[in-house]
């Protein structure tokens, strides 16, 4: 092994395609080949022999999963350890052991927290802020406030993974990013409040039934989806009381 | 701009849901926004996005599950409101959360059968030659994208064709008088919503953070 480090080029070549992580997922080999996709700037010069290469691509091919946003985690840290002559299998089961720990960090810190809270922000903004703000203004804020961790963390998570190897392990708990988890977690909230404040006020504002009809649908959908965890039900339940009350005005 | 050009910016917007950069343009509050807009009104994409955008917020996709498949309904169910401008807004608001809630099933069964074939392509590239294993495999990257984008143009069509129609029949078929009973659908879905982010938050423990995000919620409020 020659290199000790990879041009910056490079590196921004294997991010570029991460974001391509997902294009080919499927049922036999989940990200494998996004995965495998990612690395070949890198395999490149790390293998320049195209033997070797052939090789190590088809290891990278055999199964793979991670949350898009954090797999790089895993993208850096079997470049190092290629890089440092570690024993194949010992590699590719140090990859395998990597895919519980990144796919529950990154649902949690993205899918169950971040997104979200954006989104709230977002609703937020165009609802209450609309007559200070130009749509596409808010639009541009809601896409930079959940863009910037997302780049972010691939980016960190790929010099992280190839800087720690096999102490990577400790690195991927999601306590050690739990300011910024509280932090997306208060915007989500003061989001909602402003939110929902507003639609009270305007629900109340309209006539009784309209305030029936909210309470009813948002008392339903949180018991129903907290018992049983149904998605479909509490939405076509909350339909159905609308449609009884509304029935209920036109009689 | 002309419905396939429109269905084409819809299937890229698509692309953003699973196979590429998922910068959160393909959600709700976003892509029906750019898609309002490109049908020449902006407000009516914020007020779908908006009521959209709540109901699928605690649908989590962790790992292999495919989860209702809402971003594709809405873009279809914009372009629908857009093109047809309709007059009956309580009537229409309540035939496009049907459409949607039956096309975020639909898009999960196109989920599923996109991933399927991935499946033939991902075992053709094991199959192929080992020394074009680089070629193939960013070949293989592109046939996903491409694939991707042809099943959202169909997912869409599929959508905004036939809503399109029936949409005719039932604006035909249910006299005005009978709107009123359409009239709470808007407020049942986002009432709906509310409750989802309800228990998306109980879980995420710690009294402190959910009073100080009250307090401060509501005194921005009255500033406001």
């Amino acid at each position: 092994m020659q290199i000790t480090q990879f041009p910056l080029g490079t590196r921004l070549s294997v991010l570029w395609r991460s974001f391509f992580i997902q294009a080919l997922w499927n049922f036999k080999s989940l990200l494998s080949v996004g995965f495998t996709f990612s690395l070949l700037p890198a395999a490149r010069k790390l293998y320049p022999d195209s033997g070797e290469r052939i090789n190590f691509l088809r290891r990278q091919l055999a199964f793979f999963n991670a949350h898009p946003y954090v797999a790089p985690f895993a993208i850096g840290a079997v470049l190092r350890l290629e890089m440092d002559g570690h024993p194949p299998e010992k590699v590719d089961r140090f990859r395998d052991a990597l895919i519980g720990p990144m796919g529950s960090m990154g649902d949690q810190l993205f899918w169950a927290t971040i997104r979200p809270a954006v989104m709230l922000f977002g609703i937020a903004l165009l609802r209450v802020f609309e007559p200070w703000l130009n749509t596409f203004a808010a639009l541009i804020i809601v896409l930079l406030v959940y863009n910037i961790p997302n780049i972010y963390m691939r980016w960190h998570s790929l010099n992280k993974g190839f800087e720690l190897g096999y102490r990577l392990i400790k690195e991927l708990k999601i306590e050690n990013y739990e300011r910024l988890l509280l932090r997306y977690r208060i915007l989500g909230l003061v989001s909602f409040v402003i939110f929902l404040a507003e639609l009270l006020e305007r629900t109340v504002e309209t006539d009784i039934l309209h305030t029936l009809v909210f309470m009813l649908s948002m008392g339903l959908t949180f018991y129903i989806r907290r018992r049983w965890s149904l998605i479909y039900t509490p939405v076509l339940l909350s339909l159905l009381a609308a449609f009884i009350l509304g029935l209920i005005k036109f009689l | 701009m002309s419905i396939w050009m429109a269905l084409a910016v819809g299937s890229i917007i698509s692309l953003d849901i699973h196979v590429f950069f998922q910068s959160a343009i393909s959600q709700p509050l976003i892509s029906a926004t750019l898609i309002g807009w490109l049908c020449g009104d902006i407000m009516l994409g914020v007020q779908l996005g908006m009521l959209f955008q709540l109901l699928w917020i605690s649908s989590l996709p962790v790992g292999a599950v495919i989860p209702p498949e809402i971003n594709q309904s809405v873009i279809a169910a914009t372009l629908l409101a857009g093109y047809i401008k309709p007059e009956r807004m309580d009537l229409f608001t309540a035939f496009l959360i049907i459409l949607v809630i039956l096309g975020s099933f639909i898009g999960a069964r196109f989920l599923y059968f996109s991933r399927l074939i991935n499946v033939k392509i991902f075992e053709r590239l094991i199959a192929g030659r080992e020394e074009q294993i680089e070629k193939q495999t960013s070949r293989a990257i592109w046939y996903g994208l491409i694939l991707q984008f042809v099943f959202s143009y169909i997912l869409l069509m599929v959508l905004y064709f036939p809503g399109s129609f029936l949409w005719q029949s039932i604006e035909k078929f249910i006299p005005p008088r009978l709107d009123i009973l359409f009239s709470y659908f808007e407020i049942a879905v986002l009432a709906s919503g509310c409750g989802f982010v309800f228990f998306l938050y109980k879980r995420k423990h710690k009294q402190i953070i959910l009073a100080s995000a009250l307090l401060l919620g509501l005194l921005l409020l009255i500033k406001v």
